[in-house]
């Protein structure tokens, strides 16, 4: 992420991000692409994070590092989950939706206009 | 970075895009890998960096071998959908001209000679041709410090040239004593340094540029 970010790149496709593992009120096993996207300014592209991640406590940590969330609806209307991964749904709803690529594009480019 | 540099460095963002329906596994047979998994990985004490390809790798064995075309199916449909998102994005900096300062220059330039360098204090024109083949634009963390001179940033638009930009005020140790041994000729009175550069200048201020 910070390398792809040094080189000049603002959009990065991965599969899943990282998270903060099941049982983290204990281990504090929370990995540290959410603390690193939590200070780069770029935008990642991933399938949510792996659901044998605690999700509701990964969005949580993401909103305290300052990390906007959005879903695509791909199609859906109504309620959307933020995804888990291998399946579409996680049981958590995502309260921000975008619908398409140039919307997120708009998200990414207000954001850094408003960084100068 | 320091100061106010710090500030202006932004927070990232996440755009989840859920796998694409004939990939994604059902979630109740995902459920129970994933509970059986986690349930080993605590059994047998496996704990961080250990942890995330133990429990892929359960729950590969667990799915039988399905969560591979799946994984395959949701990062070919991220890639995809991310290499659209850096197209809408190089359409909207391109039609916000506020937006295409050096700052948010992001799209790979096809490399032209002759490639300036720029840096706060001075600009180096490198006029051999062999040393800008292969270079890419790499951009620095932005430096609010140093305005950007228009007549720089509308250069930088029109595509005709590589530009590196040297992330602080602080005068670049390396780029400055590998221009010294190249012989720079200064011309004081724009500031800008011209030089014959061979491409080890060149690694050597990208080095300098990216260790910052």
């Amino acid at each position: 992420m910070v390398l792809a970010r040094k080189a000049g790149i603002r959009v990065f496709g991965t599969g899943g991000l990282g998270g903060v593992h099941r049982g983290a009120q204990d281990s504090m096993d929370i990995s540290a692409d959410l603390t690193e996207l939590g200070r780069t300014d770029i935008a990642v592209i991933s399938s949510g994070c792996k659901s044998f991640l605690d999700i509701p406590r990964t969005l949580e940590y993401l909103e305290t590092q300052g990390v906007t969330v959005c879903t695509f609806a791909d199609g859906r209307i109504g309620d959307i989950d933020f995804p888990s991964f291998y399946t579409r749904d996680s049981g958590i709803k995502c309260s921000q939706i975008i619908q398409n690529a140039r919307q997120a594009a708009a998200i990414l480019g207000k954001l850094l206009n408003s960084l100068v | 970075m320091e100061g106010f540099g710090k500030v202006v460095n932004g927070n990232g963002m996440l755009f989840a895009n859920p796998i694409p329906e004939e990939f994604s596994l059902p979630k109740e047979m995902i459920d129970r890998a994933i509970d059986q998994a986690v349930k080993e990985a605590a059994e047998q004490g496996i704990y961080g960096h250990a942890n995330t390809p133990f429990i892929l790798a359960k729950i590969k064995e667990l799915t039988e071998g399905n969560s591979l075309p799946a994984n395959r199916g949701l990062i070919e449909s991220n890639v995809a959908m991310a290499a659209n998102v850096a197209i809408e994005y190089s359409k909207l900096l391109q039609s916000t001209p506020y937006l295409s300062n050096n700052h948010h220059k992001a799209l790979y330039q096809e490399p032209l000679s002759p490639v300036t360098i720029k840096t706060p204090a001075s600009v180096i024109k490198i006029e051999d041709e062999s040393a800008s083949r292969g270079l890419r634009k790499v951009m620095g963390e932005p430096d609010s410090t140093v305005p950007v001179p228009k007549e720089q940033s509308g250069k930088a638009t029109s595509g005709d040239a590589v530009s590196i930009v040297e992330e602080s005020t602080m005068p670049n140790e390396k780029s400055t004593e590998a221009a010294k041994e190249h012989h720079v000729r200064t011309s004081t009175t724009e500031s800008r340094s011209s030089a014959s550069v061979n491409s080890q200048l060149v690694s050597a201020s990208i080095h300098a540029c990216l260790s910052n």
